[in-house]
């Protein structure tokens, strides 16, 4: 096989404008290590009607797939209009993957700072010291569990001084105001013990029964120099984890993105429809909702967003008009199950010009039906074919499908 | 030339099935004055899961995907509601506004879910949900503060709570006789019923359809494949987690965790695979039998032979409650040998087991 043969294919200068529609740069395609389409160069004029033939099924197949997007190429690139078949990045995108990233972020810090111990500090909190729920009284009750704050709380009638977390208490009082004036106090020996060593608090408490009263230190060193960490702690594992989420929502939602890109959707939406050599229509549907699924398909994505209403009664009227050229009319409410190989076929081609097409592609059409079928389904595909219709199929032997087309492009010799 | 060729197709259904049914529902309490005690309260719950199982059905029947974590949608929906109104939290906003937000959390966790998930094939999909449905059952359990851990949240307080109509104070009244919440439940099970008819006929329901079918062919004709998941996915996310909200404010916590594991999940399924994949009416039928079975008729026949067998036997011998797991087992396999399709299939699944048998 020679390779970096150009074929050009119809008169691109009398049929359009200067570039074609279809034009296949270099493609190459590999089964496993086995290249099943080679450095092929192909162009394809708008409104002609092009045989493949030659070569094996798979590599005429393979062709067809790699211009739809079912197959991506090893190399080389197609496009339609003289435009990649590929999601171009769009600012959507972008703020889709980064809103992405800083929700998956979140979700690492929630779980991160312990999302359990944030709710007592936040939520349950306010209701121990009855203190209204309001925005305000919920961002000071955030930020001192970030700040990793001494907060207070109530338990059997007393009021507990506790780590904003909850989970150690440090002194108990049954007044609410002593309790309160003992937390300042405390929290400023921590905060001072945060910003520079060697203040020794003076806190102290009184332990024992009012006869023998008898002073015990609140905060001794170790305690001190924990809470005082503790802040750093929370900070440094909430953002790492933030970060760590990002990064990671970042890199999966990218990753989706990217291999999303050449979704046959995306080349459908582009103007490219096609067959496959054993039909899939879709057998639990009518022939009717066969078609009426790709008519609504095709006018949603031309002009509607996705919250718009279809207009219902023209896509019915355009169904009604495809089952009618497929010549398929009078079975119209039967299920695709029920139909013939032939009928199949028509139906996949009346299904494939429902989201009015650039370009349709058309695998082995003469495949397994008799010959005054190819005959009517030759017919068919002559006279949906038009100025704004190009064909391309493809064919295992000359025949009279073959014969309505313009040009026959041999794969094996890459000739016209 | 095609004559009502569009009345046709909307219609597609040519038995009306819907009114006759609600009908004898909503007359049904008038004359049993049963239904103000314990049975109201079992049929209900029995009308609860079928809104679950409508919304499973959406993604297992329509789209054809299967998902083994159900049940886990239905416990967030009923754990955000209580969160959102139990007097334990600050927040303690009214029924309405709490269901609607916790709707739409369940549906944004679901598509959080799903948006990655969905781009698996068949069996991945499933582990991915029966994973989520572990996840969430063990989240529920550990974190205690938030969920109250095993004993649940509680209590939530009635729909209506608060609420007096002309000298009738509503929340009581739904405690105290479970008419209300079977009218309610009733209400809402018919507007999912319609909801998920319409979303049946719709566009989005007829991509479903293509999708379940041939996912090449759908991509071909411009189906974005991975987006029509989606939707399914929140959709049953959504539906599900409406029916936890009418569960835990009917019982009035949100209970046990364990409750919404896997063994709720899969029960939920059967019901829907006994009924008949995809059919709206096959669902309702596969939970009022599995359900109904196991909710209302078992107790009933348990007290009744209880009495007999103590009467004739003087000691108890046999409590058909504790085979009940054996006998919805045989129930399943004699479904699937003798009508695969279900008990009330869908024309479409009819013709798609036709096509596989070809």
């Amino acid at each position: 096989m020679t390779s970096g043969d150009v074929m050009k294919v119809g008169d691109a200068s009398v049929l359009s404008a200067d570039i074609p529609l279809l034009s296949i740069d270099r493609l190459t395609v590999q089964s496993g290590t086995l290249p099943v389409i080679d450095n092929l160069e192909l162009d394809v004029a708008a409104g002609s009607r092009v045989a493949v033939v030659g070569s094996g099924r798979g590599s005429r197949a393979a062709l067809l797939d790699a211009i739809c997007g079912l197959r991506s190429a090893t190399s080389g690139s197609v496009r339609l209009d003289g435009r990649r078949l590929k999601q171009a990045f769009s600012a959507k995108t972008f703020w889709g993957i980064l809103f992405t990233g800083v929700l998956v972020g979140l979700l690492c810090a929630a779980a991160a700072v312990d999302i359990d111990r944030l709710w007592l500090a936040v939520v349950k909190r306010g209701l121990v010291v009855e203190e209204p729920f309001t925005i305000t009284t919920f961002g000071k009750r955030l930020r001192s569990y970030f700040r990793a704050e001494l907060a207070i709380d109530r338990l059997a009638g007393n009021w507990r001084i506790v780590t904003a977390d909850g989970r150690e208490v440090l002194a108990v009082r049954r007044d609410l105001s002593e309790a309160r004036e003992l937390r300042n106090q405390m929290q400023a020996a921590v905060t001072a013990r945060r910003i520079g060593p060697g203040v020794i608090p003076d806190i102290t408490d009184l332990v024992g029964d009012a006869n023998e009263p008898q002073r015990e230190l609140l905060l001794d060193e170790s305690t001190l120099d924990r809470l005082a960490a503790g802040k750093r702690r929370i900070r440094f594992r909430g953002w790492s984890a933030f970060t760590f989420g990002l990064f990671l929502g970042i890199g999966m939602s990218w990753t989706i993105w990217q291999r999303g890109r050449r979704l046959p959707e995306v080349a459908a939406g582009a103007g490219v429809a096609r067959t496959f050599r054993v039909p899939r229509v879709f057998p639990a549907m009518t022939i009717f909702e066969n078609v009426l699924v790709a008519v609504e398909q095709g006018v949603r994505r031309k002009s509607l967003s996705w919250w718009q209403m279809i207009d219902k009664s023209y896509c019915v009227s355009r169904t009604e008009k495809l089952i009618q050229s497929a010549g398929l009319s009078d079975q119209s409410f039967t299920f695709a199950s029920d139909l013939s190989l032939y009928e199949r076929r028509c139906l996949e081609i009346a299904r494939g010009l429902a989201m009015d097409p650039r370009i349709l592609l058309v695998d082995e059409p003469a495949d397994g039906i008799a010959t005054h079928q190819q005959d009517m389904l030759a017919s068919l595909l002559k006279e949906v074919c038009g100025r704004d219709l190009t064909v391309v199929l493809t064919s295992a032997s000359e025949g009279s499908l073959t014969e309505i087309c313009d040009y026959t492009v041999n794969l094996s010799s890459h000739s016209v | 030339m095609y004559t009502g060729s569009l009345a046709c197709f909307l219609k597609c259904s040519k038995r009306n099935w819907e009114i006759p049914v609600f009908t004898v529902l909503a007359l049904a309490p008038l004359f049993g004055p049963a239904f103000a005690g314990g049975l109201g309260g079992q049929i209900t719950s029995v009308f609860i899961i079928c809104i679950a199982a409508l919304g499973l059905n959406v993604m297992v029947g329509f789209t054809g995907l299967l998902h083994l974590g159900i049940a886990s949608f239905f416990g967030l929906g009923g754990l955000f509601l209580a969160i959102l109104t139990v007097p334990m939290n600050p927040l303690e906003i009214g029924f309405l506004p709490a269901v609607l937000v916790s709707v739409g959390i369940t549906a944004a966790i679901g598509t959080l879910l799903g948006s990655p998930a969905l781009r698996l094939r068949g069996d991945y999909l499933a582990i991915v949900t029966l994973g989520f449905g572990e996840v969430v059952r063990v989240l529920f359990l550990n974190l205690e503060n938030v969920t109250g851990g095993t004993q649940g949240l509680g209590p939530v307080p009635p729909p209506g709570f608060g609420v007096f109509v002309t000298g009738i104070d509503l929340g009581r009244e739904f405690v105290v006789d479970s008419r209300w919440f079977y009218y309610l439940s009733l209400v809402i099970l018919f507007s999912v019923v319609l909801l998920v008819r319409i979303l049946e006929k719709s566009t989005l329901g007829r991509a479903w359809v293509a999708v379940r079918e041939e996912p090449l062919a759908a991509a071909t004709i411009g189906i974005s494949v991975a987006k029509v998941r989606l939707s399914a996915f929140t959709i049953a996310a959504a539906i599900a987690g409406l029916a936890g909200c009418l569960s835990v404010a009917s019982i009035g916590t949100t209970g046990d965790p364990n409750a919404f594991g896997f063994n709720r999940s899969v029960a939920i399924l059967c019901a829907v695979i006994i009924g008949g994949l995809g059919s709206i009416p096959g669902t309702l039928v596969g939970v009022t039998i599995l359900f109904g079975f196991d909710i209302v008729v078992i107790p009933w026949v348990d007290a009744w032979m209880q009495r007999l067998q103590s009467q004739v036997f003087e000691t108890n011998l046999f409590a058909l409650g504790s085979w009940r797991l054996a006998l919805v087992g045989i129930a399943l396999i004699v479904v699937m040998r003798f009508r695969p399709v279900g008990l009330v299939p869908s024309r479409r699944f009819a013709a798609e087991l036709q096509e596989s048998q070809q």
